[in-house]
């Protein structure tokens, strides 16, 4: 898994490429844990290059989540796989966060706010 | 020794036999000439005879009886020899008693032959038992002799016992006698040299056998002189027992004597070398005791104790201690005070400087060198040894001496081996004690397992509307899928299919928490959602960030023919219609527990409605089952599982989950890596129409 972070002016982007499992979820979480110590709390998850995500993969995201929203901030998906998006749906988690399905669509979500 | 007799029992009547023989002739001639005391004693071709028997089954009898000796211990070989010759000597004491009486009288005609005989029988034995010992002795481990050459010089005593048949009608010619004489002299002298034995022995066997020997000597010349050997003046005894009928015996006493003297010169040169010996063995011993200090039960500071001992006895130290690594204190010393260490290494901690560098340290001129300060002055000599294995540092080994220089290179050396030796014993002691640990966790987790095991459903509810078949694995002892199911009232039944994220004990104490709940809450609890949240607050609390269990409730309520279902964020459920004989996926969607962990998760989780007939199916199942890949990485996913079930509407609950699990676990390759749970409940009535399938 390799994880590459563009900084937009108000919102960073996180390019995850690779398999997202037990393994590489601790490597994953040092990535969350200093954005938000940073206080990045516009988070994009850009999927495109995500292959599989594990539910350690998927606990990684979730344990972060609580923070990003009490912060008013927000964490927005793209270019889920369907393998991925069908795991997301699964666990309810498309309700949770915003999903889109193609890169420029993701600005405006961070313009909403 | 009835054993012994038994064993030889023909050998020893055949000597018995033939003394007995000899005895009788000697006899003979005696009352002859007593009889007639001018008779001319003529030779008698039979006399040689039974001389020739006498001397030759004896022989053969010694031979065979040391032959099958199987004692190897050089020092008890000889006490056997020397043993034998006491008996004799005793043999001819109480003879010489027992007929004291005739001594000058008529009758001493008659008793002189019977004590000649006897001392004859004694020195054979005692000389052949000694051959034939000293024969193993010169073919002792390790010498390079010829067997041919010990051939050559047992058939050249057979020829000189032919010597026995001269008689004054038929000489043997004097170049042959001397020619045999000359051969085996020169054999014995040969012979003589091959001592190796001796420097098998240990000091104090080296004394005893200089002893033994001796002694040997001894009792050959008592019976020699007893024989009459040294009545004779000196060429009537060279005549008699080196070239007339006693050729063999004078050759075999000379051969005991040679090889006696010879040996015991060597034994008493070897006498030195004892010592040094004598430490080697030590040492050997010492390095075994450090070696055994590796059985389990015995502590570290037994090992350190046998390497301390062994160190100072092999060096001869006046004291010493043993620091491990990572500690302050001396785990063990001895010939010194604790207190007293200290000062003696004040400036440089040798330890750690002997362990980087992994050799030993010394300074054998204490008193000159001002590296090390120490109160008491005596300490002369200080040698550091490391003890370490290649990958592991445990500690060093220090040893102080009185006198300057007290340590040689040698000495060092036998250190060294011992330091290693302790270093891998003190290792596989600290190994040990880890596997013991280790051992506990395993039984502790087998414990678990057992528990974890108690938690599933140890059988379905008894009842004629459903029935219910269910198959689970755990990856490891311990997993988090759980499944049960309960029955709340005729008809109504609470169905469960969890899976906790992760695996191992952490998600099994999570599976557990769940099954609590589902047991307290589903017999109070009719609304599926209200369950789910109910869990959900209560469960988040105490699980860690990231971590969030997926689930799927089932509220079945055959009176109505209706089924609630609500999905946490788990599996679909998979539902087949007996009536129109189609399989669907129930994915009306849910939030997996603990994701949200206030009142807002509610909102996320809704209840899917269907009606239920008899002869329907509902599959539940975990996320071991449609992630499971085969070698590709492909997963065995939805679709396969549709069809499989679909292939097996025919088949009873068990068969199809049977089936589907066989399915799954050839797709993968033979086995299913994963928790998994597969559970197949089938309606088979309701309470109006019972059984009516």
């Amino acid at each position: 898994m390799e994880i590459a972070q563009v900084v937009h002016t108000n919102f960073t982007t996180l390019q995850i490429q690779g398999e997202l499992d037990a393994l590489s979820a601790v490597g994953a979480d040092e990535v969350f844990t200093r954005l938000i110590q940073q206080k990045q709390f516009n988070l994009h998850l850009d999927f495109s290059g995500l292959e599989y995500i594990s539910s350690a993969g998927i606990g990684v995201i979730l344990s972060h989540q609580d923070e990003v929203y009490q912060n008013k901030g927000k964490i927005v998906f793209s270019g889920l796989s369907p393998k991925v998006l069908n795991v997301f749906q699964l666990l309810g988690l498309h309700q949770l966060f915003k999903i889109v399905s193609s890169e420029s669509e993701v600005e405006c979500c961070f313009l909403e706010s | 020794m009835v054993d012994f007799l038994y064993r030889y029992k023909y050998y020893l009547l055949a000597g018995l036999g033939s003394w007995l023989l000899f005895v009788t002739q000697q006899l003979s001639i005696a009352y002859r000439m007593q009889a007639n005391p001018e008779m001319v004693l003529l030779h008698e071709g039979f006399g040689d005879m039974i001389l020739f028997m006498f001397f030759f089954t004896n022989i053969i009898l010694v031979r065979r009886v040391v032959h099958d000796g199987k004692d190897r211990n050089p020092e008890h070989m000889l006490r056997i020899v020397l043993f034998t010759g006491l008996i004799g000597v005793l043999a001819v004491f109480f003879s010489r008693w027992y007929l004291s009486p005739y001594r000058n009288t008529e009758q001493e005609m008659i008793t002189l032959p019977v004590l000649h005989a006897i001392t004859l029988l004694a020195l054979h034995v005692f000389v052949f038992t000694g051959i034939y010992t000293f024969k193993k002795f010169i073919f002792y481990t390790g010498t390079r002799v010829r067997p041919a050459l010990w051939t050559t010089f047992e058939f050249f005593l057979g020829a000189g016992l032919l010597i026995v048949f001269e008689n004054p009608f038929y000489f043997i010619p004097e170049w042959i006698k001397v020619g045999l004489l000359v051969v085996s002299l020169g054999l014995i002298a040969y012979f003589s040299v091959f001592t190796r034995w001796v420097a098998y022995l240990t000091l104090r066997q080296k004394l005893n056998s200089i002893f033994l020997l001796g002694m040997t000597v001894v009792v050959l010349f008592f019976l020699m002189y007893e024989e009459g050997v040294f009545t004779y003046d000196l060429s009537s005894l060279i005549h008699e027992y080196f070239f007339y009928r006693y050729f063999l015996m004078g050759v075999a006493a000379l051969f005991i004597a040679s090889y006696s003297l010879f040996s015991i010169l060597v034994l008493i040169f070897n006498l030195p070398t004892g010592f040094v010996f004598e430490k080697t063995r030590k040492d050997l011993v010492s390095i075994q005791k450090i070696q055994q200090s590796i059985l389990p039960g015995l502590a570290q500071e037994g090992a350190a104790r046998t390497l301390l001992e062994a160190a100072m006895l092999s060096s001869n130290s006046s004291a010493g201690w043993i620091e491990m690594e990572g500690e302050n204190e001396p785990l063990i010393c001895h010939g010194i005070r604790e207190m007293d260490i200290p000062t003696l290494k004040q400036e440089v901690n040798l330890r750690k400087l002997v362990l980087k560098k992994r050799e030993v340290w010394q300074n054998q001129d204490l008193r000159r060198n001002h590296l090390l300060k120490f109160k008491r002055s005596n300490y002369r000599s200080l040698i550091v040894l490391p003890i370490q294995t290649r990958f592991t540092n445990i500690g060093a080994l220090f040893l102080v001496q009185n006198i300057p220089f007290g340590f040689s290179d040698d000495n060092i050396f036998v250190l060294k081996s011992f330091a290693d030796q302790a270093a891998l014993a003190l290792e596989n002691i600290a190994l040990n004690v880890k596997s013991l640990e280790l051992e506990r966790y395993q039984e502790q987790l087998a414990i678990a397992r057992q528990m974890q095991q108690k938690l599933y459903p140890a059988r379905f509810p008894d009842s004629p509307y459903i029935r219910v078949f269910a198959r689970n694995q755990q990856a490891e002892s311990v997993g988090g899928d759980y499944y049960d199911i309960l029955k709340t009232g005729e008809g109504i039944y609470k169905i469960i299919i969890g899976d906790v994220s992760g695996k191992g004990t952490k998600a099994a104490f999570f599976m557990a928490q769940v099954k609590g709940m589902f047991q307290s809450l589903a017999r109070t609890t009719a609304d599926p959602v209200r369950f789910i949240t109910l869990i959900n607050q209560a469960i988040s609390s105490c699980m860690d960030k990231g971590s969030f269990i997926t689930l799927t409730y089932i509220q079945l309520d055959l009176n109505i023919g209706k089924a609630w279902i609500a999905r946490a964020g788990h599996c679909p459920t998979l539902f087949y219609s007996g009536q129109e004989k189609k399989s669907v996926w129930l994915i009306e969607g849910g939030l997996a527990l603990g994701v949200i962990r206030e009142d807002g998760f509610r909102e996320y989780i809704k209840t899917q409605e269907i009606s239920v007939h008899t002869g329907d199916r509902l599959v539940l199942f975990t996320d071991g089952i449609v992630e499971a890949r085969d070698e590709k990485g492909e997963e065995f996913d939805y679709d396969r599982l549709l069809n499989a079930v679909q292939n097996g509407i025919h088949l009873s609950p068990e068969d199809l989950s049977q089936s589907i699990i066989q399915e799954v676990q050839d797709f993968s390759g033979g086995v299913i890596e994963d928790d998994y749970t597969l559970m197949v409940l089938d309606i088979t009535g309701n309470p109006e129409t019972p059984k009516s399938v």
